[in-house]
């Protein structure tokens, strides 16, 4: 009876104290290891958020159509983060940014994957009031491109949504 | 001889075991923040993290979970050896030191997870359910105006379930125990009553 006693304790107090010791022996050099191991450090070391987190935008198309005021522009983006990314909206309204006139609003065209350090076409669709493209043509004649403005901003990526008032200003738009 | 098993405590110890390797691919409870960009799996035997498709444990929890690990398997086995000697002299001790560790286990477990919840609403300031889905919103550091909101889901899975039908196997094979209570026998030879012999006289 004693030995069946003896034998479940000295079971039970290996169990408890080997794990423990094998890992404060292993780390005993990098106590911060224990509850903060390589991993989280290369994340936050390698900065999974770099410098440019917008990656690079590059206009390669853009279309006009007059009868439906719209603005169709493909942009080759790419993907600067270590992991990837899901982009299911993204929509804005715009104004001008010299005049502060509403302009419309534009929006994703579709849902884009874009893989970790990958570039993929990101179409976005601009739709113009008329009042906006009587905008262009009386104080901006002749532009094909003006500085507009995001007045503020809604998008989802990878199922975050960030809403922004913040206006950001987008140098040489096409609009027509 | 008439074999006599705990059943129940045979079952209780099979499923211990099975939980445990089960446990080993699966956890008890999930916890997934956005489309892939935080998911927690934890369990007591196996917590594991992946943070924006970077999968990673914590050493010191690792250890825990491996002192779990081995104890379920540890009463697993001896519930089971227990279940198939549930007469002999040395089988209360093994049962009664298998029986209410599964069960004492799924308590902290489930204790240590809500107050982890809580920790994290008060703290960190952030919605992490219980159990659900909240949609949490924080404000992004540095830029003005501007919120994140992300769907942060929490569930028991399967396993847990398993676990809670171990442990409560492991504590009704305690309660059937009683069926293999040994009855103390005494090995004397039964005494006869005897009429009792006339005094004899004694004369002074």
């Amino acid at each position: 009876m004693d030995k069946v006693r003896l034998i479940l304790t000295a079971f039970t107090i290996a169990i408890n104290v080997l794990p423990i010791t094998g890992v404060l022996i292993i780390y005993h050099d990098n106590l911060l290891g224990l509850v903060f191991p390589a991993e989280v450090s290369d994340i936050i070391d390698d900065g999974v958020i770099p410098e440019n987190p917008l990656g690079n935008f590059t206009l390669v198309d853009s279309q006009y159509d007059a009868a439906a005021r719209t603005v169709t522009l493909t942009f080759e983006v790419t993907n600067p983060l270590d992991f990837d990314l899901s982009i299911s909206s993204f929509s804005a309204d715009v104004q001008c940014a010299a005049h502060g006139f509403p302009m419309g609003h534009v929006t994703l065209a579709n849902p884009v994957d874009i893989g970790a350090g990958a570039t993929t076409r990101v179409v976005i669709v601009a739709a113009w009031t008329e009042a906006a493209v009587n905008h262009f043509d009386t104080a901006h004649a002749g532009s094909e491109s003006i500085d507009v403005e995001l007045a503020g901003f809604s998008a989802n990526v990878n199922g975050v949504t960030i809403d922004s008032a913040e206006h950001v200003r987008i140098p040489s738009f096409p609009v027509g | 001889m008439r074999l006599r098993f705990n059943w129940l405590g045979l079952a209780g110890g099979i499923a211990t075991i099975v939980m445990v390797a089960v446990t080993l691919f699966y956890p008890w409870w999930q916890l997934r923040v956005g489309e892939g960009l935080l998911t927690a799996n934890v369990s007591p035997l196996n917590t594991n993290f992946s943070v924006l498709g970077t999968a990673f444990a914590v050493p010191l929890v690792w250890a825990i979970n491996l002192t779990s690990m081995l104890t379920f398997l540890m009463v697993g086995v001896v519930m089971i050896v227990y279940s198939v000697f549930p007469a002999k002299s040395y089988s209360k001790q093994l049962l009664d030191f298998a029986y209410r560790k599964p069960l004492y286990m799924l308590v902290m477990f489930v204790i240590v997870l809500f107050v982890f919840t809580l920790v994290a609403q008060v703290v960190v300031r952030f919605d992490v359910p219980f159990v659900g889905s909240v949609n949490s919103v924080l404000r992004v550091p540095f830029v003005q105006n501007t919120t994140a909101s992300v769907v942060i889901s929490a569930e028991f899975l399967w396993p847990f379930w398993l676990a809670v039908a171990a442990a409560v196997l492991c504590v009704a094979a305690r309660v059937y125990h009683r069926r293999f209570a040994v009855v103390p026998r005494l090995d004397v030879a039964p005494v006869v009553s005897q009429p009792a012999a006339p005094q004899a006289e004694t004369g002074v």
